[in-house]
């Protein structure tokens, strides 16, 4: 498989083929040779709207727990802004993890055979249409980079940490390894006030803020949520409940 | 009381905290090109509830979430109408924000602080408690309406997708249209501006409505020109036929026709929301 190449989309029909094909493979080598197979054939192949050209490289060299922070970054400039309904594409999201993206996953997230790699694939690698969540989005291996800056890119800040960067907020959820599980597996978390105030909470308290303190909080957020409207706060109004759920 | 939820305070829901109703009928969802129009109606008795409404402490409010879109919003719907038994409304989601099935919770929402809130129809369990209610906390409940989200066409896929080429030449300025192919026609495009081009990636709808629509208008017109002769041969004939005959035909304007295949791209563009 010709790694690095410009972004596209599958069409259905090879999604389905790729899925069959995890089935009845009994080797990660025999499902990725598979699976080149299939993504080798141009009548499986959408073309996006617009060519992107070739993306820059993703790297996994940095210090574990922060791998992604400049990663998400690039697939977000690279792929482009684009609206939620568009951006909730299995097609895409494949497509990007095994072609596009292809060095980077093999590197942050390999199919070792002595591990549960079948599962790691439909986790990490694959996204079926009919079961495209909050929960898939957020794992999924490339459709998690974007998606994250996405829901944390801040362009219009005129104060607080985006100020002068638009991608502070998403260098502090990849800032950790599983705070961006912790915001967003939570439907509260999809409140972008509640991302913002969250958010600014873990930068004030720099490496203090660990996965379990957030998870806290978004806990104590959502059981709020069960009984008050949170997205209809202002940002003050959340962020004390942020502060509240810290002092508990 | 019945068993259920963990409310602060007592709440108007199908529970007996409260011996009042509050009732959403005939919720329905309709697809516009932008956006899904949501309406329904709510049925309340509870002269406590009105009371708070009218005097601005408590507000309607429709809470939506998208788990495959990862959006959610609360908003509060559009009176219609003030009716004898209670209220009908309507409210507009933006349709991408939505894919796929997504829910709505209807219900009525503290807007200002209220110190020491008594429901004349409490449940006699609460021996006349009083509640401090914050902005947000929930006072009625008419429960959960789940609905669907459908593209109204697949833009990796779109309708005259199949029908065009869209290559990189030189030696010329501006786009040109090329009728000659039997599969497709051919849109040639000079190289500096593809390379441009890509800048407005995050904005299709003005791409579309820049070389797209352009292109689909001079071909609609070649076609409305050229209809007495064999044109059954071309694959991008037989294509574009298709999706005229199902929009109303060709007794129609090509620039009108060419909008309505692409969904209207201007005014999806010149109505798109500002990036935030």
């Amino acid at each position: 498989m010709k790694k690095w190449t410009e972004a596209k989309a599958l069409t259905e029909s090879a999604l389905l083929d790729l899925f069959a094909t995890l089935n009845s493979a009994s080797s990660p080598e025999e499902f990725l040779g598979k699976a080149d197979a299939i993504l080798s054939d141009p009548e499986n192949l959408l073309p996006l709207p617009v060519s992107l050209g070739i993306p820059d490289v993703l790297s996994c060299n940095s210090t574990r727990g922060a791998i992604d922070v400049d990663n998400a970054p690039r697939v977000h400039e690279y792929i482009g802004e684009k609206d939620r309904a568009n951006a909730a594409d299995a097609r895409l999201w494949t497509y990007l993890a095994f072609a596009t993206y292809r060095q980077y996953m093999e590197m942050r997230w390999p199919l070792l055979p002595e591990n549960n790699w079948k599962g790691r694939v439909r986790s990490r690698w694959l996204l079926h249409t009919g079961s495209v969540t909050r929960g898939s989005l957020i794992r999924h291996g490339i459709a998690r980079l974007w998606w994250g800056t996405h829901l944390t890119f801040a362009p219009a800040e005129s104060e607080g940490i985006a100020k002068h960067d638009a991608y502070a907020y998403t260098k502090e959820l990849f800032k950790n390894e599983d705070r961006l599980n912790a915001i967003f597996d939570r439907e509260v978390g999809a409140f972008p006030v509640v991302i913002k105030a969250v958010l600014d909470h873990a930068a004030s308290l720099g490496n203090k803020a660990t996965d379990n303190h957030i998870r806290k909080i978004m806990q104590y957020l959502t059981l709020t949520d069960g009984f008050s409207g949170v997205g209809i706060l202002k940002y003050p109004a959340v962020s004390a409940l942020v502060k509240t759920a810290a002092s508990r | 009381m019945a068993n259920r939820g963990s409310y602060p305070h007592p709440v108007i829901d199908n529970s007996d905290d409260v011996s009042s109703s509050f009732e959403v009928i005939n919720p329905c969802a309709a697809l516009t090109q932008e956006d899904i129009e949501i309406t329904y109606e709510i049925r309340t008795e509870d002269a406590d509830l009105i009371q708070l409404i009218e005097s601005g402490y408590a507000i309607h409010s429709l809470n939506w979430r998208c788990s495959s879109a990862i959006s959610t919003g609360e908003i509060e719907p559009r009176l219609k109408q003030r009716t004898p038994t209670g209220f009908k409304f309507s409210t507009s989601l933006d349709q991408q924000d939505l894919k796929g099935k997504f829910h709505v919770d209807i219900r009525v929402i503290v807007a200002k602080e209220v110190k020491g809130h008594y429901w004349a129809n409490q449940h006699p369990d609460y021996e006349g408690a009083r509640f401090d209610l914050k902005p947000g906390d929930v006072l009625a409940y008419g429960g959960r309406i789940s609905f669907m989200a459908e593209k109204l066409y697949d833009p990796l896929n779109p309708p005259v997708g199949s029908c065009f080429e869209f290559v990189s030449s030189r030696h010329h300025k501006g786009i040109k249209v090329d009728l000659h192919g039997n599969e497709t026609v051919k849109v040639r495009i000079p190289e500096k501006i593809i390379g441009q081009f890509s800048l407005f990636s995050n904005q299709p709808d003005l791409q579309i409505s820049l070389v797209v629509l352009p292109a689909l208008i001079q071909t609609l017109s070649f076609i409305k020109s050229n209809r007495s002769e064999l044109l059954d041969d071309y694959a991008w004939y037989v294509a574009l036929n298709k999706q005229v005959e199902t929009r109303g035909g060709w007794d129609q304007d090509e620039i009108e026709l060419a909008q309505k295949i692409l969904e209207n791209p201007i005014d999806r563009f010149m109505l798109e929301k500002p990036v935030s």
